[in-house]
């Protein structure tokens, strides 16, 4: 299935920006994990009246999907598969991955190492566990700031190379 | 003819004693005698020989006890002659012979023995008992602690029983503790000198303190404990939970594991909701030896633990979490034991009993009068004031601290302060204790306790000036978690809730890794071994053994004031400190561990809990999976004092070195909800 563009997460990022696409006339995907029970804090009120807005203009919303796979050539991303539809392929151009920080998923701290779940971006981040938090919990605290490294247009990196037709938006985005 | 006679003598009411000194429990009972007996007299009957050996009471001289008697006496305006009678009296000076002479010099009067309920039941063991059965009547007033009625009875039954009469009326003891309260609360540093109100003064309110103010008000003495913090704030709110059965020690501290094994049933029977008696199974893996097995079955046997070896699928039937690879397991009688609760259930127990808790106390000094200790210069951290107390026997209980407290009255103790890190895992992954089988080691115990799971421990001595600052480190976590998963392996995937460290408060025997010291019970009397009489510390033991620790400690207390009366905690069971839910379905503040609104006032109200972290010791509201991000700002709109501030950094210090996996979501979410909004950010 093809699109003009394809946003990964469906938050308070990912779908502002949907939504001014799809105005201006590009048809628009957007994959959403959603309302499984763990997401139980977000502001699913007002996620809601958003997506009704971007779907009156013509949006597809997958909501309680996630990407599983992205398919790459030549430093360009061309298509992603989900969880829920298996082989097909969700082609675009252009691609925004608005998947969130820690709390939502975007970013995921195992043991040793900060990692981008979705396509395994590269992460900017200090240190071993030991490092990314402060024992004061009112002083600065550097896992707040951890994030997907992007260049000065908002291209993340996989592999030390920038994906030239995705863009990293919101919090998933470092701020080292 | 003769009983009319008899009857009509006036009766003298006689209250025996050194009266060193004199205090408002002796002043509440001669009032007592005055206004609501029949007695046509009350006399003071100062026994001339201090009951202290080399005069370990306030006032050495008899005739000192004498005149401070008078002086209350006139002070307060009753009508009681103070007698020195018993002065010129030839020796041994018995009960008895008193009372004969008396009887002998005054002919027209009724004597008439005054006693505290719980002495009486050493009545029986007196000189000449049965004659001073016969032919006295006897008084017993109520003490806390003490239920004399039965005796009581049992002495009226004997035929030759003159009468025994208990008084029941409540306002004996009402009017005393009143009174007390009044004079503690109107405590000025500026105030002058007064009788102390206190037999014992014990400092610390860890599991060792409150054990040993429990143990000395049920034996009907007058307690006073004082602690700088919150009850459980030391090792005894920062350890495993452990109930050992002693198998941990067998092999290489037999006495240990006979004590733990002794107190571990005491547990079972005194505080059954305290306790979970899940069992535990010693496993040997593939690295370990199974002669070392061998030798641990031969030893537990020989300190009478019971200990069943398995076969190692019996054991993964048993308890399917454990290491699959294992080689050999053994089923022992541990279990798992809220600190806690125990802690406030003793100290509930001793305020029932007459015991004065004073949490947020510091101890400045020690008063001394020589060498002699006599009390205890304390700063009220909540009340802002200085506070003195006295009393002829001081306790110190002060863990990890006692070697600080000594040093006030120039007693030198070492302590080996050493560090001990934990893990609390999110749920309860284990049923049963897990322990290796093999010599102590780091990470080699895993505790199911409630609903979650704790694994430890490490150890790390540290220096005295390093104790607050006490942190668990991310080097620690790394270690606990790399050899805890070869005791249970699905740990490497479970949700750990946060680290805690306690410091063990080793007493130093010779110089050697912190497992080698002896974990063995220390009593000093500072008298014996440092000449400075009015000191006694208890230290060293661990949580399992405080109930003897505390039984010892008494013994020697009450061995000191010439109190005779036997230990009882062996048998006595614990009251509950804690509201259940189910018996009142209110409106829950805490999900993660069931805790209602009602409980919280219960906290509020009866266990003095005034912020947050108060509130999470007596209730384990914040302690659960959630960590207190729900519950926190529910709870503290109840509380008179939160300190949200002081409860999220206590939280966070326990997550900080597991900050990865879902614990790194949870510290996000806690960033938002506690960090940024500015209604939250007390000054």
């Amino acid at each position: 299935m093809k699109f003009d563009a394809i946003i990964i997460g469906g938050g308070h990022s990912g779908l502002p920006r949907a939504t001014e696409l799809q105005r201006s006339g590009r048809r628009c995907l957007v994959v959403c994990a959603g309302e499984s029970p763990r997401r139980f804090v977000e502001p699913v009120w007002s996620q809601k009246e958003a997506r009704r807005a971007f779907e009156a203009l013509g949006g597809t919303f997958l909501m309680g999907d996630s990407v599983v796979r992205g398919l790459f050539t030549d430093h360009r991303l061309m298509a992603v598969q989900t969880a829920n539809h298996g082989r097909t392929r969700f082609e675009a151009p252009l691609f925004y991955l608005a998947t969130g920080s820690f709390f939502s998923g975007g970013l995921v701290a195992t043991h040793d190492a900060i990692l981008e779940p979705v396509f395994g971006l590269d992460v900017d981040y200090v240190g071993g566990h030991a490092d990314w938090v402060s024992p004061d919990f009112y002083a600065d605290q550097p896992f707040m700031r951890f994030g997907v490294r992007v260049d000065e247009a908002g291209h993340p990196f996989l592999n030390g190379q920038p994906i030239e037709n995705l863009y990293a938006i919101g919090s998933v985005v470092s701020r080292l | 003819m003769r009983s009319v006679i008899h009857r009509d003598k006036p009766k003298v009411a006689l209250l025996f004693g050194s009266f060193n000194p004199i205090h408002e429990g002796h002043l509440a009972i001669l009032r007592y005698l005055c206004e609501h007996t029949d007695a046509a007299q009350v006399r003071l009957v100062v026994s001339p020989q201090s009951p202290f050996k080399q005069g370990q009471g306030l006032l050495d001289n008899a005739r000192d006890r004498l005149e401070a008697a008078r002086e209350a006496i006139a002070r307060e305006k009753l009508p009681v002659e103070v007698t020195d009678v018993e002065f010129a009296l030839p020796e041994p000076r018995y009960t008895i012979n008193t009372l004969h002479h008396l009887r002998q010099t005054e002919p027209d009067k009724d004597f008439v023995l005054v006693m505290g309920g719980d002495n009486i039941a050493s009545l029986e063991r007196w000189h000449k008992a049965d004659e001073i059965l016969r032919d006295f009547e006897i008084w017993v007033y109520p003490r806390p602690g003490t239920d004399a009625q039965p005796i009581v009875d049992r002495l009226n039954a004997r035929r030759a029983t003159k009468g025994v009469k208990l008084f029941t009326e409540a306002t004996l003891y009402d009017i005393s503790s009143t009174q007390i309260r009044e004079k503690m609360a109107s405590g000025r540093p500026d105030a002058p000198a007064r009788p102390s109100v206190y037999d014992v003064i014990v400092i610390g309110g860890g599991i060792t303190g409150v054990g040993v103010a429990r143990d000395c008000s049920l034996r009907g003495l007058k307690v006073a404990l004082v602690e700088r913090d919150d009850l459980t704030n030391g090792a005894s709110g920062r350890n495993h939970g452990l109930l050992h059965s002693g198998a941990r020690y067998a092999v290489n501290d037999a006495e240990s594991a006979k004590e733990c094994i002794k107190e571990n049933l005491i547990l079972k029977k005194i505080a059954p909701h305290c306790v979970d008696p899940c069992d535990g199974l010693f496993i040997t893996l593939p690295e370990d030896s199974l002669d070392y097995q061998k030798q641990f079955l031969k030893a537990c046997r020989k300190a009478g633990i019971h200990a069943e070896a398995l076969d190692p699928k019996e054991a993964i039937a048993l308890e399917p979490a454990v290491n699959p690879k294992l080689i050999g397991a053994v089923r022992v009688p541990d279990g798992s034991v809220d600190p806690f609760r125990l802690v406030f259930a003793n100290a509930l127990d001793a305020q029932k009993h007459g015991a004065d808790i004073l949490s947020y106390h510091e101890v400045r000094g020690l008063r001394m009068d020589g060498r002699r200790v006599v009390g205890v210069d304390l700063y009220d951290i909540r009340g802002r004031q200085e506070k003195h107390l006295e009393a002829p026997i001081i306790v110190n209980a002060a863990g990890t601290w006692s070697g600080q407290v000594a040093a006030k009255a120039g007693a030198h103790i070492t302590m080996y302060p050493d560090k001990g890190t934990l893990l609390v895992f999110g749920h309860r992954v284990n049923q049963m204790a897990l322990n290796r089988c093999r010599p102590s080691s780091d990470a080699d115990i895993l505790v199911p306790g409630e609903s979650v799971t704790i694994l430890g421990t490490t150890s790390q001595r540290l220096e005295p000036s390093e104790i607050a600052g006490a942190r668990p480190t991310p080097e620690e976590v790394d270690l606990l978690l790399s050899e805890g998963a070869k005791l249970a392996p699905q740990l490497m995937q479970t949700r750990i809730l946060r680290a805690y460290c306690g410091v063990r408060p080793l007493v130093a025997t010779d110089g050697s890794d912190g497992r080698s010291i002896s974990r063995g019970i220390v009593l000093f009397d500072h008298e014996e071994r440092d000449g400075i009489p009015g000191l006694v510390t208890i230290a060293g033991g661990k949580m399992m053994t405080y109930r003897l620790m505390a039984e010892m400690t008494t013994d020697l207390v009450c061995r000191k004031l010439h109190w005779d009366v036997p230990c009882t905690t062996a048998e006595t069971p614990l009251p509950e400190a804690i509201v259940r839910n189910d018996r009142f379905g209110g409106k829950l503040v805490c999900e993660c561990e069931n805790v209602t609104e009602e409980e919280i006032r219960y906290a509020i109200d009866n266990l003095g809990a005034r912020n947050l972290v108060d509130l999470r010791r007596r209730t384990r509201v914040g302690m659960g999976t959630c960590q207190g991000q729900l519950c926190a700002l529910r709870a503290a709109k109840m509380l008179p004092d939160p300190d949200l501030r002081g409860f999220v950094n206590e939280r966070w210090k326990g997550v900080y070195p597991v900050a990865w996996g879902e614990a790194m979501r949870e510290a996000q979410l806690a960033q938002w909800i506690y960090k940024n909004p500015q209604y939250l950010q007390e000054p």
